[in-house]
């Protein structure tokens, strides 16, 4: 009770900031005292008590205030280590402006809160979230619960293979070759799909931006194909052209093209009129304003598109892979999930996201290192 | 007006002219119609699903699977994201496993699902869920960080308790993050019921009737369940986005 009812109180004291008639005050350290000397061991006891015991405190907490007691108790503040020593006498001091609050400093970190032993354990707490490596807390506890399970034999070889296990099974796997065959497949369908898909999506985007003929003829068709789903279309595409590699190239090829050229698309349509204008001013004939004004206008949302496009089609392709294919990722994962073998599906999960991740971050580098100017710019004016 | 109709008309140039290559594709002989189906045929199929009921069957297994798996993988996202953003223990000890986890493509996931739920109801639910989950995670906690400071002072001084908080604070502060991230969750949820149907194909679902409609090369079928699929999709994106235009109106966007 007592420690909670010093954190109770905490919040309380800038209530009064509301009404400036009010005569309480938080401690300010630079208030001009009085000169009395504080007997700074009591100053405390008489507050809280004024808590549970509203009469014979000097300022009696109004009924509205009263009927947040119970709530209290739970206020997430980790308070004795922060509360300053509250003198009585600044209480009684009249202090009409906005104070400046103690507060923020603990607003964002109420989970840290503490229950017993507040300051050791908020020490404790603070210092690891500090610390570098704090991130790796817990995929390092997920490792060793991991591994328990399995030596423990909490769980069935089917559903729970060792750590180790999946180690030595990627060792094999990259031993034989397997592994890099498989990778290699996947990568050249998607390198092939995607560049295919990227190329003619830019191409088209830009058309369909640039030339309102075009965009009559095409915009309506684009747009309801757009709209059907790639993963849908898998099995139309196995139809349509076999299970061959084609396939998966057109499947990537689908995926990329339309998400590409609808960004291109929508870039060029938000180019400022005013640099056309400017360009035609200057007597830029129709290639040259391509050229100058419209490409390095519509990089940056380009390259939105296209970091988003080839997120989507490795996804994609992964899923054509799993559903139809004699190699591959995908085919590696399916027919090891077929034979029950965790390991190598475990594999096969962890590089699919290594390589969506390193895709994915590579494009983000090449945007950051494409629009150096634009930062620079910002930086000048 | 007269320049619409005529735009209108030179769009459905396209389309018409790939009807009739489909058209004559399809009086190539007998290997060529197996692919490009005609369009009677086409027609026919379309009226044969529709009268049996077929179609509406698993439509109908596939929306309720999707509304469940949102339900719940919104709800999931919604709590963890809140977690996230208010404790930064919760957020540096769930933040690295779930962006990395994140990183895998989901249909990459389904074998591991599948081999630890099995390739029934529960995989293709899970499937969805985890869809659902991970926009919800990223809007909400990004939404709820992003509340104004002094708001939270506000409640500070009003003594509210977290419930308090959570509820009369952060929860309406983050709304529209949090029916943005709701939204992105039913498009991808709807995605992901299809793939994992796809994939585990027994069971009733619309996936599964595209991917059996394949096997048994039924083009027909297959073409009708992709602009099924697609319609759909289109359909609940624009009532849940009119939903959340009701839900945050008035509201300015954080």
């Amino acid at each position: 009770m007592s420690t909670n009812s010093v954190i109770a109180t905490q919040p309380r004291s800038p209530q009064p900031s509301h009404s400036p008639s009010s005569q309480q005050s938080l401690p300010l350290p630079p208030q001009p005292m009085p000169p009395q000397p504080l007997p700074l061991p009591q100053p405390q006891p008489p507050q809280q008590q004024s808590l549970p015991l509203p009469a014979p405190a000097p300022l009696p907490p109004s009924p509205q205030q009263q009927s947040h007691l119970p709530s209290q108790q739970s206020l997430p503040l980790p308070a004795p280590a922060l509360l300053p020593p509250l003198p009585q006498q600044s209480l009684q001091q009249v202090h009409p402006l906005p104070l400046p609050l103690p507060l923020p400093q603990h607003v964002g970190q109420p989970a840290t809160a503490p229950g017993r032993a507040p300051s050791a354990r908020a020490g404790l707490v603070a210092r690891w979230l500090a610390w570098r490596w704090s991130g790796w807390t817990s995929p390092l506890l997920l490792l060793a619960l991991w591994s328990a399970a399995t030596s423990l034999g909490w769980a069935p070889e089917q559903i729970l293979v060792s750590p180790l296990q999946v180690l030595h099974t990627t060792w094999e796997l990259i031993e034989s070759g397997e592994l890099r065959q498989h990778l290699e497949i996947s990568v050249l369908r998607l390198a092939g799909g995607f560049a295919i898909g990227a190329v003619a999506g830019i191409g088209f985007g830009l058309l369909l931006g640039l030339s309102p003929g075009l965009r009559a003829y095409t915009a309506p068709t684009f747009n309801v194909l757009r709209q059907l789903p790639s993963v849908a279309l898998i099995p139309l595409f196995i139809l349509l052209f076999g299970i061959g590699e084609s396939f998966k190239i057109f499947i990537v090829v689908k995926a990329t093209f339309f998400i590409v050229a609808l960004a291109v698309h929508d870039a060029v349509a938000g180019l400022s009129e005013r640099y056309i204008e400017v360009a035609r001013v200057y007597g830029f004939t129709r290639w040259q304003i391509v050229r100058r004004v419209v490409l390095p206008g519509i990089v940056p949302a380009t390259l939105t598109g296209v970091r988003i496009a080839l997120s989507r089609s490795w996804m994609v392709l992964v899923g054509a892979e799993l559903l139809a294919a004699d190699s591959g990722l995908g085919q590696m994962m399916e027919m090891a999930r077929q034979m029950f073998r965790l390991d190598i599906v475990m594999v096969g999960v962890v590089l699919t996201g290594g390589i969506g991740y390193a895709l994915d971050r590579g494009l983000r580098w090449l945007e950051a290192h494409l629009m150096r100017w634009q930062r620079g710019d910002r930086e000048n004016t | 007006m007269k320049q619409n109709i005529f735009n209108g008309a030179k769009g459905l140039l396209l389309p018409l002219a790939a009807l009739a290559v489909w058209e004559w594709a399809s009086r190539q002989g007998s290997g060529a119609a197996y692919v490009f189906v005609p369009v009677e045929q086409l027609a026919q199929g379309v009226a044969e699903l529709l009268r049996s009921g077929e179609l509406w069957l698993h439509l109908r297994a596939s929306l309720t699977r999707t509304l469940q798996g949102l339900l719940i993988g919104g709800l999931l996202g919604i709590a963890v994201g809140t977690l996230m953003a208010q404790s930064r223990v919760a957020d540096r000890l769930i933040g690295p496993l779930f962006h990395s986890i994140r990183q895998v493509p989901l249909l990459g996931l389904v074998p591991l699902l599948g081999l630890w739920v099995g390739s029934g109801d529960a995989a293709k639910l899970l499937v969805i869920v985890i869809a659902a989950f991970y926009p919800t995670v990223l809007n909400t906690s990004e939404g709820m960080r992003r509340v104004d400071q002094s708001y939270r002072e506000v409640g500070l001084m009003l003594t509210l308790t977290r419930g308090q908080t959570f509820r009369r604070l952060l929860l309406p502060a983050a709304l529209p993050a949090i029916v943005t991230g709701v939204t992105h969750a039913q498009a991808f949820g709807w995605l992901a019921c299809v793939g994992g149907e796809l994939l585990f194909a027994a069971g009733p679902g619309i996936g599964s009737l595209l991917v059996n409609a394949e096997q048994g090369g039924r083009m027909d079928v297959v073409l009708i369940s992709v602009l099924a699929i697609a319609l759909l999709a289109q359909t609940m994106n624009f009532l849940f986005q009119r939903a959340a235009g009701l839900l945050v109106r008035g509201r300015s966007t954080l």
